[in-house]
């Protein structure tokens, strides 16, 4: 290993907290001894990461209060130090941290609540993509419904929870005192509007059995026959397009697929 | 080497963008925090390209590593080389510093030991990045809490030598000089002199915490006397630069920080001719 590496690592070790090792390579000089000086760079590191935790997890840092939050930065930092360039990314693990930690994965809520500002932010930052405008559906060829597949704008994002955690969300954001955790099985879809904002709505049963043939790349004769099945062959034809028209005055929609292109969403 | 006076800039911050649109305000240009929109989509983005239509714009990145020992990160590199892409930046900037080793990433800028050994792998570095990203790139002096014992070449003589092998350039922070004169004993003057005026192309002026033994490089506040002092004298000796303000934290409103970047004109005014100040400088006439 070079010197050079060698003071590097000891810097870096320093700053995690592993060795001190590096203080014998620092001078000592003026009126800051040389433990200080050492410490600004141990500090600066975790209150960078703190601050990028707190601002891209802010309901969870109320949730959480002071104290409980310090508790769990200090378990991210030394669980997972970060490997990205951008800052953006530090918090990408918090949900699974909250899974995984002793103390925290007693109160699921918490990973559930981590998890969803994770993708609060993931639609917020997706690409840019044109919409489909609902006259695009309204002018189609009768002859091609059957075929229709749509693709999705890149903000889309599904978000499944066993626990009431957005309706936590929601009291949190509005200043109000959150309800108690019950569990309430619900299905949210998250995207960015026309104006550039995040948005998000629950979905029920059928839309989202809709929903997600259609992300799969199903066509919506596919789609139909699955509602139909779902319904227990009651005519799924109304709802669906009344969901359709919803979804392109959302921004939902991309565009109309003709080839085999699949949308990608991932998961957390 | 043309210097390109571009006149006086701010960093752009998320909290200002709205302002910035709808005021227009009488500034030459913006600097911007390159990892911050090497992403692909939203509303920031869609700001800043907006804003682009209105004003030139520089590029200021705090992830090259160029001191790290870790081999480069041609991902970073290539996500970099899009943003300038769509920019088109006049320029763009990072730290002589380091900020990871073994993958892992501390966001901070870190210091270098000055040595022939760190001198040979910065350069070395700064080629190929050059290279990759087909211009040169200004480096900025760091601020520094610690040195190390085995350097053996000034921070100033090993930034000099560093820009005359390696082609690129200077982005002088005149707030880091002083930080950095403060917790080492630097004398500002030694410093700035050792600098070859015809490699600088941006300054940098911010504010810092002072704790009275150490200085902490905070970017929370306006800038002080002695870094004002500071610029007059980088003006003297480098002629024209273009100039802008870094604020981080506190940031305050976006007619505070013009009005304090019209300290940074008057300045210029008093020590610069009407000649040296034109063509961008006619804002402040």
């Amino acid at each position: 290993m070079s010197k050079l590496a060698e003071r590097q690592q000891q810097l870096m070790d320093y700053i995690l907290g592993h060795n001190e090792a590096i203080a014998e390579h620092v001078i000592e000089s003026g009126e800051a001894s040389k433990a200080l000086r050492l410490h600004i760079y141990r500090n600066n590191y975790n209150a960078g990461l703190r601050e990028a935790i707190d601002t891209d997890f802010e309901m969870l840092g109320t949730y959480l209060g002071d104290d409980l939050f310090e508790q769990m930065v200090r378990g991210y930092i030394k669980a997972y130090p970060s490997h990205y360039y951008s800052l953006k990314h530090f918090g990408d693990h918090l949900p699974a941290f909250l899974r995984e930690n002793e103390l925290f994965k007693q109160h699921p809520q918490l990973a559930e609540l981590a998890r969803f500002e994770r993708l609060l932010l993931r639609a917020f930052d997706a690409s840019e993509s044109p919409r489909a405008l609902p006259q695009t559906l309204q002018q189609l060829e009768p002859s091609l419904w059957p075929e229709l597949r749509l693709a999705f704008h890149p903000s889309v994002q599904i978000f499944k929870s066993e626990i009431n955690v957005v309706e936590i969300w929601q009291a949190l954001k509005g200043n109000k005192t959150p309800p108690d955790v019950v569990f309430q099985p619900s299905v949210w879809v998250l995207w960015r509007n026309h104006d550039r904002l995040t948005e998000f709505r629950s979905i029920d049963a059928f839309e989202q059995l809709m929903l997600e043939a259609f992300l799969q790349g199903v066509n919506l004769a596919d789609v139909a026959e699955q509602l139909l099945a779902y319904q227990q062959n009651a005519d799924p034809t109304q709802l669906m397009v009344q969901c359709l028209l919803d979804w392109f005055e959302h921004g939902w929609v991309n565009r109309l697929r003709s080839t085999e292109d699949k949308p990608t969403l991932r998961s957390l | 080497m043309s210097k390109h006076f571009m006149g006086f800039g701010l960093g752009l911050r998320a909290q200002h963008f709205h302002d910035v649109l709808e005021q227009k305000p009488d500034l030459d240009w913006f600097e911007v925090i390159s990892e911050n929109f090497m992403v692909d989509g939203g509303k920031p983005k869609y700001y800043l390209h907006q804003i682009r239509e209105h004003y030139p714009m520089v590029m200021h990145g705090v992830s090259l590593s160029i001191g790290s020992v870790d081999p480069l990160d041609y991902g970073y590199l290539k996500r970099l080389k899009c943003l300038i892409n769509e920019l088109q930046p006049e320029w763009i900037s990072d730290h002589l510093c380091w900020t990871g080793i073994n993958k892992i990433n501390s966001h901070d800028l870190l210091p270098m030991p000055y040595t022939e050994e760190a001198l040979k792998h910065i350069v070395g570095r700064l080629i190929q990045v050059q290279d990759y990203l087909g211009r040169p790139i200004l480096m900025e002096n760091p601020s520094s809490y610690l040195e190390f014992s085995e350097s053996t070449i000034p921070e100033w003589e090993f930034m000099a030598e560093m820009v005359s092998r390696s082609g690129c350039q200077v982005l002088l922070d005149v707030n880091n000089i002083y930080v950095s004169s403060r917790n080492h004993g630097y004398d500002c003057d030694t410093y700035l002199k050792a600098i070859d005026p015809a490699s600088v192309r941006q300054i940098h002026l911010a504010g810092h915490t002072d704790y009275g033994s150490y200085v902490i490089d905070t970017h929370a506040h306006d800038v002080p006397d002695p870094v004002w002092e500071l610029y007059r004298e980088a003006l003297k000796y480098l002629g024209p630069v273009s100039t802008m303000i870094e604020r981080d934290d506190n940031i305050p409103p976006l007619a505070d920080l013009l009005a304090e970047l019209s300290v940074a004109r008057k300045i210029a005014a008093e020590v610069l001719t009407v000649e040296q100040l034109q063509p961008k400088y006619k804002t402040a006439s």
